[in-house]
Parts: C-alpha cells; sequence; structure tokens
C-alpha cells in the first residue's frame, strides 16, 4: 500500500515534469536565471564591456535615487502611461461597442482598426515621423494652426505625439477583446435590461460594462504593461528629443546602462522600474478583479 | 505505457537541446581567457567549405551599400580570407552593437570605432602598428588610438566641419568675383548675411540635431582652448573636478557669440528646433534650392547635397572667432572612425586575414575610390583616387595647407545627448548662455 502511495508520488512528479518540464526550463534559463544576474550586477561597477568588476555595494542605488533625469523620465512615463491607458481603453471600448450593433460594413471597420497593430513599432515609428514633420507641417502652411510647428519640435507636442501613436497603434488590439466581452453578453439579460429601460448610455453603464469587466480587467493590465515598457516607438518616433524632453523611463534606463556606460546604475533603475510596474500591475488586477461579476 | 516513454523520451531531448545551446558560447571562450583561443581554430565557424578563412567586418553605418560593394570586391580577389558583412540596426551605434556581441560571445573580427571607443577597448584589440598602410597615414590621425606606442585603430578617413557655402547664392547675390574666403570675422559674416537676408534668402541653416550642436559646435571650445592636446586636457580636467569656469571662459564666449549670430539668420528662427526629429536632408536641400547660403555642417552632407545638385558648386570658410582664438581661419577636421581588428576571441588566422583586409582597403584602388564614394577624404598620402566634388577638394585646400584644427574627441560617449540638450535649449530661447554654460559644467562635474 504504501509503496504504491510512493509510485503515485513518483508519477505525479514524472508528469509535472513531462508537461511543464520544458515550459519551467525555457523560463529558468531566459527569465529567472538573467534576472538573478541582473540583481547580482546591480552591486558592481560594471561598464558593460570588462571582462573583471568589483563589488561596490549599494552606491548603484544611490546614484540611481541621485540621477535626476532617470527620476524625471518616470514621472513623464507616468504621466504617459495614465494618457494612453485611459484615452486607448475608452475608444477601443467605444469602437467595439459601435462594431456590435450589427451595422453594415462592419468587418471592414473592425479590420482597419486592428491593421495599425500588425505593424511593428519601429515601422509605425517612421512611418508616424513622416507623418508628423512632413504631411502635418504642409496642413500647417495652408493654415491650420495646430501643425503651424513641427510636432516634433517641442517638448509638449512631442509627448502628444507618443500618446497620439501609441493609441493608434493599441486600440485596435483592445477593441478586439473588448468586442469578444460585448458579443458574450448573455441576449436575454440585454432583453430583460431593455424592457426595463436600460436604454443607451445607462445601457452601457450598468448593464456592458459590468458584464464585460473580464475584458476591462485585462485590456488595462496590458494597456498599463505596454505604457511602462514602451521603447520602439519613442527610439524611432523622437528618440528622447528634443532636449530629452522625451525620453521615457525604458529609454533612459537604456541610455544609461549602454551609452553612458554605466551599466550597473542603468541595471538598478531598472530593477526600481521593474518593482514600481509590479506592484501598479498586481494592484490594478486586484481593484478590477473585485469589479468583475457573473451574468 | 509505450506512448508515455515516448513522451518522455522527448522531452529529454528538448531538455538536452536547450542545454547544449545554452552552453556552446561558453565554448567559445569569451574574453575570459585569450590564451585558449588559438586552439579554437578547427571550428567550422572560422572556415569556409573551400578552405578560407572566415571573418565578420563590421565596416560603419554610414554606407551600407557603399560597404557591401567594397567587401563583394574585397571577396572577389582574395584566395585565403572571406569577409562577411554586418550591419547595424538604426539608431543604435557602434558601441552599443558591439557591447551586446560580446555579451553574447562573437563579436566581428574586423570593426569600426570611434577613437574613445578604441581606448575603452585596447585590452581587446590587436595591435596594429605594423600594418603597412601606417607609413602613408596622415600625420595626427593616429596618436588618439596610440598607447605607449602601440596603435590600435586604422584611421578609416578623414572628414572636416565647418560653415559649408553655396557659390550659386553668393554669386547671385554678391557678385561673380566675391571670394568667400575673404570673410574673416564676425562682422564681416554679419555684413554678407545682411546682404543676402535682403535678397530674400535666408543666410544660414543650423541643423538641430543633438549630435550636431553637442559634439561637433561645443567641441571646437575644447580645441579653442590652446594649441596643443596637453592644454585641452587640462582644460577638461577642470571640468571634471569642477573648477573649470565656463562662462567665463573667452573661448566658449567667443564660439558663442558666432552661435548667436548664426541664430539671428537662421533659416528656422521662427522655430529653431523644426527639424530636430528628422535627417540632415532638409538643410542639404535648403543648400541645393538656393533657399539658404551657408549651413554649418560637415563633408558627410556631400552626398545629401549631390542627390539634389551634383554640378553645383559648394565649399568651406571657416567658423569666424576672434583673432586670439587658435582656432581661427581654420577648419575642423576628424577621424570619424577607425578599423580595428580584434583578438580576445578571434583565431590568429582570423586576425592575420582581418589585418590583411584592413590594409587591402587602405591601399587597394578599390579601397581608395570606396573612401571618396563615401564623400570622405583620404587620410592617407597613397591614396591615388581623384576628387571631383568641391566640398571634399575644399577639406583637401585646407589639410593641405595646414589650415586645420583636431576635433576634440576624447569626450565621454553620452556628451553628445547631454551637451546637445543643453544646447538645443539655448537655441530655441528656453535658456539663456549662463544657465546653459552651468548645465554643462555639471554635467561634466559628474565624469569621472
Amino acid at each position: 500500500m504504501k509503496q504504491n502511495k510512493k509510485n503515485k508520488g513518483a508519477k505525479n512528479v514524472l508528469m509535472f515534469l513531462l508537461y511543464a518540464g520544458p515550459a519551467v526550463i525555457v523560463f529558468t534559463a531566459v527569465i529567472l536565471i538573467a534576472f538573478i544576474n541582473g540583481i547580482q550586477l546591480t552591486f558592481t561597477d560594471w561598464n558593460g564591456l570588462t571582462d573583471e568588476y568589483q563589488y561596490i555595494g549599494f552606491s548603484n542605488y544611490a546614484d540611481a535615487f541621485r540621477d535626476a533625469l532617470f527620476w524625471e523620465s518616470l514621472l513623464r512615463t507616468f504621466k504617459y502611461a495614465f494618457g494612453v491607458v485611459v484615452i486607448t481603453n475608452v475608444i477601443a471600448f467605444l469602437i467595439a461597442f459601435g462594431l456590435t450593433r450589427g451595422y453594415k460594413g462592419q468587418g471592414l471597420f473592425r479590420a482597419s482598426f486592428f491593421t495599425p497593430n500588425l505593424i511593428g513599432g519601429v515601422v509605425l515609428g517612421i512611418v508616424w515621423k513622416f507623418v508628423f514633420s512632413e504631411v502635418f507641417v504642409q496642413l500647417g502652411k495652408r493654415g491650420i494652426g495646430i501643425f503651424k510647428n513641427n510636432w516634433l519640435s517641442s517638448p509638449d507636442t512631442a509627448f502628444l505625439a507618443l500618446v497620439v501613436v501609441a493609441v493608434w497603434q493599441m486600440a485596435g488590439y483592445l477593441m478586439l477583446i473588448y468586442m469578444a466581452g460585448i458579443i458574450s453578453v448573455p441576449k436575454e439579460v440585454q432583453e430583460a435590461a431593455l424592457l426595463d429601460g436600460a436604454i443607451g448610455l445607462k445601457n452601457i453603464r450598468h448593464i456592458v460594462v459590468p458584464l464585460i469587466m473580464p475584458s476591462v480587467t485585462i485590456c488595462t493590465f496590458m494597456s498599463i504593461k505596454s505604457a511602462f515598457m514602451a521603447y520602439d516607438v519613442n527610439l524611432s518616433l523622437t528618440n528622447g528629443g528634443p532636449f530629452q524632453s522625451t525620453e521615457l523611463v525604458a529609454m533612459r534606463v537604456f541610455n544609461k546602462a549602454f551609452q553612458a556606460e554605466q551599466y550597473g546604475v542603468g541595471q538598478t533603475e531598472a530593477l526600481i522600474l521593474f518593482l514600481i510596474v509590479a506592484a501598479i500591475s498586481v494592484t490594478q488586477v486586484i481593484l478590477t478583479k473585485r469589479q468583475e461579476v457573473e451574468a | 505505457m509505450r506512448r508515455k516513454w515516448i513522451g518522455m523520451m522527448m522531452a529529454a531531448a528538448l531538455t538536452l537541446g536547450l542545454t547544449a545551446c545554452g552552453s556552446s558560447p561558453a565554448n567559445d571562450g569569451t574574453g575570459d581567457n585569450p590564451d585558449s583561443t588559438g586552439a579554437a581554430n578547427t571550428d567550422a565557424d572560422t572556415v569556409t567549405a573551400d578552405g578560407k578563412v572566415k571573418i565578420t567586418a563590421y565596416l560603419g553605418g554610414e554606407m551600407p551599400d557603399e560597404n557591401q560593394k567594397l567587401i563583394e570586391a574585397f571577396n572577389a580577389q582574395s584566395d585565403t580570407t572571406e569577409v562577411e558583412m554586418l550591419t547595424l540596426t538604426k539608431g543604435s551605434s557602434g558601441y552599443q552593437m558591439l557591447t551586446v556581441m560580446y555579451n553574447a560571445g562573437n563579436p566581428p573580427t574586423v570593426y569600426f570605432l570611434e577613437s574613445g571607443d578604441v581606448m575603452k577597448l585596447t585590452d581587446k584589440l590587436a595591435n596594429l602598428s605594423d600594418l603597412d598602410c601606417m607609413n602613408y597615414a596622415a600625420a595626427g590621425t593616429t596618436e588618439d588610438v596610440t598607447v605607449d606606442g602601440t596603435v590600435y585603430g586604422v584611421p578609416a578617413n578623414l572628414q572636416a566641419y565647418g560653415l559649408i557655402y553655396s557659390r550659386q547664392v553668393l554669386s547671385d547675390v554678391m557678385g561673380e568675383d566675391f571670394d568667400p574666403s575673404s570673410i574673416k570675422t564676425r562682422e564681416d559674416l554679419e555684413e554678407v548675411f545682411k546682404q543676402i537676408e535682403a535678397q530674400g534668402i535666408a543666410p544660414v541653416a543650423i541643423s538641430p540635431f543633438d549630435w550636431n550642436l553637442g559634439n561637433h559646435w561645443f567641441c571646437q571650445i575644447y580645441t579653442g582652448q590652446a594649441a596643443d592636446a596637453a592644454g585641452r586636457d587640462a582644460f577638461i580636467g577642470e571640468l571634471k573636478a569642477g573648477t573649470a569656469d565656463l562662462a567665463g571662459n573667452t573661448v566658449f564666449q567667443d564660439y558663442m557669440d558666432t552661435f548667436d549670430l548664426l541664430m539671428k539668420y537662421n533659416y528656422y528662427k521662427d522655430n529653431p528646433l523644426e527639424t530636430a526629429a528628422d535627417g540632415n536632408e532638409k538643410q542639404a536641400q535648403l543648400l541645393a534650392t538656393g533657399q539658404a547660403a551657408f549651413w554649418f555642417h560637415g563633408n558627410w552632407a556631400a552626398h545629401n547635397i549631390r542627390t539634389l545638385d551634383e554640378e553645383g558648386e559648394y565649399g568651406f570658410i571657416p567658423v569666424p572667432v576672434s583673432e586670439s582664438n587658435p582656432n581661427a581661419g581654420k577648419i575642423c577636421t576628424l577621424v570619424p572612425g577607425y578599423f580595428t581588428v580584434e583578438q580576445s576571441t578571434t583565431t590568429e588566422e582570423q586576425q592575420q586575414a582581418g589585418k590583411e583586409f584592413i590594409d587591402w582597403i587602405i591601399s587597394s584602388q578599390e579601397g581608395q575610390q570606396y573612401v571618396i564614394n563615401c564623400g570622405n577624404v583620404p587620410a592617407y598620402s597613397n591614396n591615388t583616387a581623384t576628387i571631383t566634388e568641391s566640398i571634399s577638394q575644399s577639406v583637401v585646400d585646407y589639410t593641405t595647407t595646414g589650415n586645420n584644427f583636431p576635433m576634440y574627441v576624447m569626450y565621454p560617449s553620452d556628451h553628445y545627448t547631454n551637451v546637445g540638450a543643453s544646447m538645443q535649449r539655448y537655441l530655441s530661447g528656453e535658456i539663456d548662455r549662463e544657465t546653459m554654460a552651468a548645465e554643462i559644467e555639471a554635467y561634466w562635474a559628474t565624469q569621472q
């Protein structure tokens, strides 16, 4: 009997390894080891290239806390994330709502709204750079006041440009998730609600939104994550300019590590960023999970 | 039962495959152990199927098509070596790419680096002092990459910058026989600017890029501190120690006075940072189409100008400064990069092949033509290729008469973003000169 139990335990372990083993190994190899190695490097003065380095205690942390550019870029990233998350989700939801009403030709619209997501970030940045500095400038010359100057030439408008492009890219993808949520709202609930007089905005607020909270959770999480990790569009659209005023935090960390060749400090800032993003994401998931209801 | 075993075998095979992949870079013996590198020469990576030595090369990022042609020409004539070209993603510097490649254990055999980066990597680079082409290198081109008599880099070419003028515009406004070299002082320049402006043409265009303002404009100020290298290093030492007074520095004030003059007559004076996110094509277009008369830029822009105007005459005048300034009357020259040979991970044969490749680039007809095709000026006296382009010819006119000063290049690699940002703020009118000086002093004080 006892023998049998042991066998079963071993069997379970083997089964686990069979199914989860490869994934665990890949995760360990490419994420866990790199992560631990990264933490170790925050205590060194490595410049990214030399063979030897010294352990220097917590002085990288002190440097990171003193690095004004890092904190400025972090604050900027918070603003950016707030703008992107709110605007993207609102627009994505509205488009999704509109395109599940059964209008003619909605398939075409769904496809067109989703397309920007299929373009990679760097290409997207280059395309939009062209739009901002060639197309919009031409409109400005024809008297459209807000395009008088190239948007990429001053800090505030360049920041707006980043938000616009991020929203344009992300909204189509979130639209898809919202659409899946809206379509799966049970018909009978909708009918009952309509009978009870929940029409228009009331219907959206009290029936649709509560029932698609799982979609909201996913969409907010994904947009927060992508806003905090934004790098590719930042690089190809503004490259942090003018005068480092649009450097988002990921770019600052990269530049600190590889351009200023202070790998230890850069790694430390990356770790700080990780802790902040992790804290925000967990809080957000807990909060929105609480809102989810069963139909 | 059997099915389960198959499954497990597959899982095991996957795992083994992974660990095998994971360990292979370590076997290449990266940097840690240079002594063992010779042993790896049986590796399939270093020899081609027909017995040639295989090496990889990164020749700089500006003209990938020309690089490709050059490497193909070399491969066609070499019986012993085959070179594979590496390219670079736009926006990242060679040094950043190299950091990644070193950490992955496969840096290129031959690579192009700026002098400051060469000096950081001397423990990984081969001694190139004995290369035949070194006998022909122009004076002053190898000092920046020499340590105790060992030369670690072969200068690729020469570049120069100053105020590029358009002969066409000057002739139209000032008359056919106007001689641009008669502009010696700020006052002379302003006089010409005024006459050009009166014709409705923008006197000058300032490219608002951080590298252009932060490195090219500002490094003139470092060179101007003294006529010799020791004096310049001493000034940089003071900046790092935080004791230099930039705002009270006459050379700084001198160059910024000239900059103010350029700002006053700038094509973009309504919105100076208009093209900050673009390349230099727009200013090249202004010059080539006669919308601007002068442009603070370098001879590498010849390539952009020539795509629009093949025939027109353009040339340099020095940036006008006070006569007491050691840079007065001279244009600024620099070696944009050096070819180096990696020796900490490559085999003896590969290093030899790399040296042979570099020697060929400098000495062969194709290699000499390559320098010209890229819009640069040869750094070697044995280069016999003819220059037909007037901007490059103008550089040669200054360098052969000794009317050039070297750009100060021993700046930190994030110098251009930081100092460039301060210069951009100044250009856009957001800060004044004192604030800018204070910002730049603060930046230098954080450097070791």
